[in-house]
């Protein structure tokens, strides 16, 4: 048994590193199916953090894409200006809207083009070192 | 009741008469002639830009009512979303009116927006759109003509992110700018819009 205790600590402790975090809630999310050539695209979806401490969100990562940011789109009058965020904040109890026109995920270098209705799996990087594994429907917006 | 009052009452009712009969056809005057609004005045004009298929004017479109819109293609989130706000609100368009809308999209991002590129993202969206873009010097001049603010990043590397502001711009079949919308105007919003300006197109 006692043999056995190490390799069954670093199992648990790697399964808690991949497996949602029970207290930060992914929902209705989706992605904006690209126009063709377009290696750019932007996720939406809802955080729910129903901890009681703050969390934070630190990055956010896909297979098929090179790189992931969380972006802010800032309107002034009537020009839009889109500011990168380094992590997004969940304060306790509370939701974070990623909408079009607001916050977004940007996936940058898309590996393949993307199909309505597929789903697309990324990783949100929580502060702690925990992530969240989403899967995200490609929706055509036309 | 004397008669004199009788008159008054009379008249007073004549009056709401004639108020009600000439309400009617001054609201449908005015739901049918559409006016431009006096902020958009002088707003706009011609210009010439490249496209895929070789140079393409606004007076190109004389004829047509057109929804228009600076942008960039490697935008995620405003391009896409008022690009899809544009195309529905021309498939709303009823078909004998099909090939009187049209739309066009300028990049303000020659660097990366080829004319190629930008057909293959507008056509995405309707056949009907066109793709255009042209030197930071035209499309300067351009921007600044149509009151649309746009600002490319002094440091650009691979990746970068274009400021530009989001007017949807509603252009009659005389290529005046009659109306400004955004990408979260209600498609049938602008749709009904084009129509009543299309009324006026024989």
């Amino acid at each position: 048994m006692k043999k056995l205790r190490l390799p069954l600590i670093l199992l648990l402790g790697c399964w808690s590193l991949t497996v949602q975090a029970a207290e930060v809630e992914v929902r209705d999310a989706w992605v904006r199916l690209p126009p063709p050539g377009s290696d750019t695209v932007a996720v939406y979806m809802v955080v729910r953090n129903m901890d009681a401490q703050e969390h934070r969100l630190s990055g956010v990562s896909c297979d098929e894409a090179a790189e992931g940011e969380f972006h802010a789109m800032l309107r002034q009058g009537h020009a839009m200006q889109m500011v990168h965020l380094q992590g997004v904040d969940l304060p306790p109890g509370e939701r974070v809207v990623f909408a079009p026109g607001g916050m977004h995920v940007m996936l940058r270098g898309l590996r393949r083009m993307l199909r309505e209705g597929e789903l697309l799996h990324l990783h949100l990087h929580l502060e702690d070192g925990r992530r969240l594994n989403i899967a995200a429907p490609v929706r055509d917006m036309r | 009741m004397s008669a004199a009052r009788g008159n008054l009452q009379v008249a007073g009712l004549a009056m709401l008469l004639a108020a009600v009969l000439l309400a009617g056809p001054f609201l449908l005057y005015q739901r049918l002639v559409p006016s431009v609004p006096a902020a958009l005045t002088g707003l706009g004009g011609d210009f010439t830009l490249q496209s895929f298929w070789g140079p393409v004017s606004l007076h190109d479109f004389q004829g047509k009512v057109v929804l228009l819109y600076f942008g960039y293609t490697h935008c995620p989130d405003a391009c896409p979303a008022a690009l899809g706000t544009m195309a529905r609100a021309l498939r709303m368009v009823p078909g004998h009116w099909r090939e009187q809308v049209a739309g066009v999209f300028i990049s303000v991002d020659p660097a990366r927006d080829t004319p190629e590129r930008l057909r293959d993202y507008v056509r995405f969206f309707d056949a009907r759109i066109v793709g255009l873009t042209g030197t930071r010097r035209m499309l300067q001049e351009v921007a600044h003509r149509w009151r649309a603010d746009f600002s490319l990043p002094a440091q650009r590397g691979a990746h970068y992110a274009v400021e530009h502001s989001t007017f949807i711009y509603l252009v009659n079949a005389d290529g005046q700018v009659v109306g400004l919308f955004d990408e979260r105007t209600a498609s049938e919003e602008m749709a009904l819009a084009m129509q009543r300006w299309l009324g006026r197109v024989q």
